[in-house]
């Protein structure tokens, strides 16, 4: 399709703006002499989209069963409720005592779900929590005056972490999965010492698996002085069933858009609340919105890491997840988690009489199989882009790594048993037509709006703008 | 509210098909004594038109008297085709545009974005955006110290209060030292470049007044220049960043189409010289083609990133404000050339709100200098009683000790001249 500077036409924009006669105080030499952006006329603008549009594939068009995202039905309430007029107001009024409730409603609710003692909504993203996460590690090592340098990562975990202790100059030191999928205790136990600042898990972990040590993996990091950190991108299976702070967790990050069903947009905007025990609240970032004296006020404390954001985190985004969770209420949280579950078990049940499961063990919202027995050299990837003409997203390929050919699939609880079967159905007619006919699949995608794009060129010669050549 | 599809019939069908007896076999691997015993305490669910009566009551708690505070968050209109495009939900319910061929919506979006970012900026490569503004300028502060190898940057107290606060913040985590730059008269003042790998100007800053950049540049020639903008529609009246040969431009996009919100979501704008585009963070998106030669979308130099870099990536940063971007896409390219005349007008309401200020006794300007379109008046305590039904700006002092019973108040196109004339008519009768 064409780009928006090549329909654009000089003189054909037609959104108006009329000028005061007022002098500007701003001298010429400051001033820009040309402004090079396209011209098109609305009718234009609002076309150019709606056909970009048809060429993207969202949870609104179909099962999108992009493991360790959940990719849920955004419901279309929470879009109503983020739009109130009321709530579109500027972050310094002061008039602000509806959004602090929100705020702060929010928060406690997460308390609840998680077991945690207090919340911050400040981090805007999971990644941008973890770092959040990290640098309270940092800052109480620093008050408690110790000097520690490592944080323990599993070789399962999302890239993200190692990526986020690298930002608060810790080094990350791994540790390895057993042949049942969970973390090896014996390298655990041999990695820790008195430098491990703390330990970065996520569980259920990214092969779907809830690690049934976990108990014991919090305590031996407890036993050396450490702190327990869980990413809670997988939170969606654990909704009413169990709360991390019953395991030992001591900080958490939550995906708002992944298990609070807030539109992924394309790649964000997310929201990433971060939940500590007691003795962590003061290190928060600032400012905190608390409750005192029946009155909802900022707060800011002395031991705080700062701010992390330039106001209070995505409040549109904390509106939508705080509508969804009031719309489905405590007995629907769990319903989310059962479902999710069942949903994800019956499929691996399923698929692995077709496709190699690597872990054959009971799952929570995801599972992991791989192109192990696909015959005529046929790949994960080329399944993945067979998967888009029977109208599919595909799984995470490719990822966690420890699994060669890796894909990672979660069907959210929000899809029908018809949608499931619809999938395992696709995934059945691919593996006969790597056997029988590989060309078909090694040319996937063939009804997608462009044929496969080449990533390398891309990359090896990068045109970043419609100026560059 | 229920949101789960699978009746009992499923549900029972699927059990025997994994085979186990009932739902809770699927969560064997739990610890039993760990398995919650009671419900969460959370109210129960809600039919639609309850949740909105709830959250409508609530809503009204907050209150939206006319308004004039910028310094970070601006109140602008939104044209009515940005809501109409980020609506559609194969742009809203899309993630991350991991498999090109089902997401050129996306990617050719955020490609165009990147490139009237740099129509705007003068500046060659903008990535796919980023938390908002101040996360943004924090990331190129630890750019900047990473390939300059000096763990030492400048920072003029002319910068977002708030945006200084989430600079010590990375600081302090990524081991940096932070220098201020002193002010003066509402302008950033002298500074040493040795020892320091940048140095970060705010403009206009944060008294919405235009910096001296090609001074600051020339005394600065040997270390990385760093821009913030949080009103980055003075960028369509003001002389590109490229022209003072800036290395790195970081701004708050929220001024474009997207709502105030309490200030959350935001845009971080990110863009840099073409030297430093394997450095950058953050999600780009490149042009390529498909196997048949057609032109095509995908995000490309991945290998900057942690997926596949792990603890050596550019940044922990894994995503982009898509929405939020594609909504400041649509903005720029619905106003087009006609940005210009939005961004004068910002700036005649604001010099007239200034002049016709600055005649009333006890309201003085601070400042004798060129502004955007946010200035900074001294207001004397008894007028200001006359406007508590008004939010008239930002008090300063809090933030800066010397500006007592300042203000920096901010007109858009949001504040016509009757709004103007409405706050000279309460505070002169």
């Amino acid at each position: 399709m064409k780009l928006l500077n090549e329909k654009s036409k000089s003189g054909s924009s037609s959104f108006n703006v009329s000028l005061l006669d007022i002098q500007t105080n701003i001298p010429d030499d400051l001033q820009r002499t040309d402004l090079n952006l396209p011209e098109l006329a609305e009718v234009e603008v609002v076309r150019h989209y709606t056909n970009l549009s048809k060429s993207n594939f969202g949870v609104d068009n179909g099962l999108y069963p992009l493991g360790s995202c959940t990719m849920k039905y955004n419901p279309k309430i929470n879009e109503v409720a983020a739009k109130i007029h009321e709530f579109n107001i500027h972050p310094l009024s002061q008039h602000n005592k509806g959004a602090l409730e929100i705020i702060y409603q929010l928060q406690q609710i997460l308390c609840e779900i998680t077991g945690m003692h207090a919340f911050s909504t400040q981090p805007a993203a999971g990644a941008h929590g973890e770092s959040t996460g990290i640098m309270i590690m940092k800052t109480w090592l620093e008050k408690r005056g110790e000097k520690r340098t490592k944080v323990i990562i599993p070789d399962s975990a999302h890239g993200t972490n190692p990526a986020s202790v690298s930002l608060c100059k810790f080094e990350s030191v791994h540790v390895k999965t057993s042949l049942t999928g969970v973390i090896d205790l014996d390298d655990l136990r041999q990695k820790m010492s008195k430098d491990v600042v703390g330990i970065m898990i996520t569980n259920p972990n990214t092969l779907g698996i809830f690690d049934e040590n976990i108990i014991e993996i919090t305590e031996i990091v407890h036993d050396y002085g450490g702190l327990c950190y869980l990413d809670g991108a997988n939170m969606n299976a654990m909704l009413g069933i169990v709360k991390p702070g019953d395991f030992g967790i001591d900080i958490i990050h939550l995906n708002l858009h992944k298990t609070f069903s807030t539109p992924h947009g394309g790649g964000g905007p997310g929201s990433g609340p971060v939940g500590v025990t007691k003795e962590l609240e003061p290190f928060l970032p600032n400012p905190r919105i608390i409750k005192k004296n029946e009155k909802l006020e900022f707060e800011q404390s002395k031991e705080s890491i700062g701010k992390v954001h330039s106001f209070y985190g995505n409040f549109g985004i904390l509106l939508r997840a705080y509508s969804y969770i009031r719309s489905i209420g405590a007995s629907g949280l769990r319903d989310v988690a059962e479902n999710a579950v069942l949903n994800a078990n019956y499929m691996k049940e399923r698929l692995k009489r077709h496709y190699h499961l690597p872990y054959d063990r009971i799952c929570q919202h995801e599972f992991v199989i791989d192109d192990s027995l696909m015959p005529n050299g046929v790949t994960t990837n080329d399944i993945a882009k067979r998967l888009m003409d029977f109208g599919f997203h595909p799984p995470t390929i490719y990822f966690p790594l420890i699994v060669k050919g890796a894909m990672l699939i979660e069907p959210t609880e929000t899809e029908t048993k018809e949608n499931l079967d619809a999938f395992i159905d696709a995934m059945k007619v691919i593996k006969e037509e790597a056997e029988h006919n590989p060309e078909k699949l090694t040319k996937a995608p063939l009804n997608a709006p462009i044929g496969r794009l080449d990533i390398v060129r891309a990359a090896r010669k990068p045109k970043l703008t419609w100026h560059s050549t | 509210m229920d949101y789960t599809p699978n009746t009992d019939k499923d549900r029972e069908s699927m059990l025997r098909e994994i085979g186990v007896r009932d739902i809770m076999g699927l969560f064997k691997d739990i610890p039993e004594d760990l398995i919650l015993k009671s419900p969460l305490q959370i109210p129960d669910q809600l039919s639609e038109f309850e949740l909105l009566r709830e959250l409508g009551k609530i809503a009204k708690k907050n209150k939206k008297p006319l308004s004039f505070q910028g310094g970070g968050n601006y109140n602008h209109h939104i044209p009515s085709t940005v809501d109409a495009i980020t609506s559609r939900g194969e742009f809203s319910t899309a993630y991350t545009p991991y498999q090109p061929e089902i997401s050129q919506g996306t990617l050719q979006a955020i490609f165009e974005y990147q490139s009237m970012i740099c129509d705007l900026t003068g500046m060659d490569v903008s990535n796919a955006s980023m938390y908002d503004g101040a996360t943004s300028l924090a990331e190129a502060m630890i750019l900047a110290s990473r390939i300059k190898g000096k763990k030492q940057v400048l920072v003029s107290q002319a910068l977002n209060p708030f945006y200084r606060e989430v600079l010590k913040t990375y600081a302090r985590a990524n081991e940096i030292k932070i220098v201020d730059i002193d002010v003066t008269d509402g302008l950033t003042s002298d500074f040493e470049t040795e020892g320091s790998s940048a140095i970060i100007i705010q403009n206009p800053n944060f008294f919405g007044l235009i910096e001296n950049l090609d001074e600051i540049r020339k005394k600065a020639e040997d270390i990385l220049f760093i821009t913030s903008t949080t009103e980055p529609l003075s960028w369509a009246m003001l002389k590109p960043f490229s022209e003072y040969n800036v290395d790195i431009v970081t701004a708050e996009g929220q001024s474009f189409g997207n709502p105030m919100n309490f200030g959350g979501p935001g845009l971080g704008i990110f863009a840099v010289k073409q030297a430093y585009v394997r450095q950058i963070p953050g999600r780009l998106v490149g042009e390529t083609v498909d196997i048949y030669g057609n032109r095509g979308f995908a995000l490309t130099l991945c290998t900057r990133e942690q997926h596949i870099r792990r603890e050596k990536a550019t940044s922990n940063i894994c995503t982009n404000q898509g929405l939020c971007a594609l909504a400041a896409a649509v903005y720029l390219v619905t106003y087009g050339k006609n940005l210009g005349k939005l961004a004068r007008l910002n700036n005649q309401l604001s010099v007239c709100f200034a002049g016709k200020l600055s005649q009333i006794e006890g309201i003085d300007p601070v400042f004798d200098k060129p502004f955007f379109n946010e200035f900074v008046v001294r207001i004397r305590k008894d007028i200001l009683s006359k406007l508590s039904d008004i939010e008239i700006g930002i008090s300063l002092e809090e933030y800066y000790p010397d500006l007592k019973d300042c203000y920096l108040v901010c007109c858009t196109e949001m504040t016509p001249k009757e709004d103007i004339d409405r706050v000279i008519y309460e505070i002169t009768q």
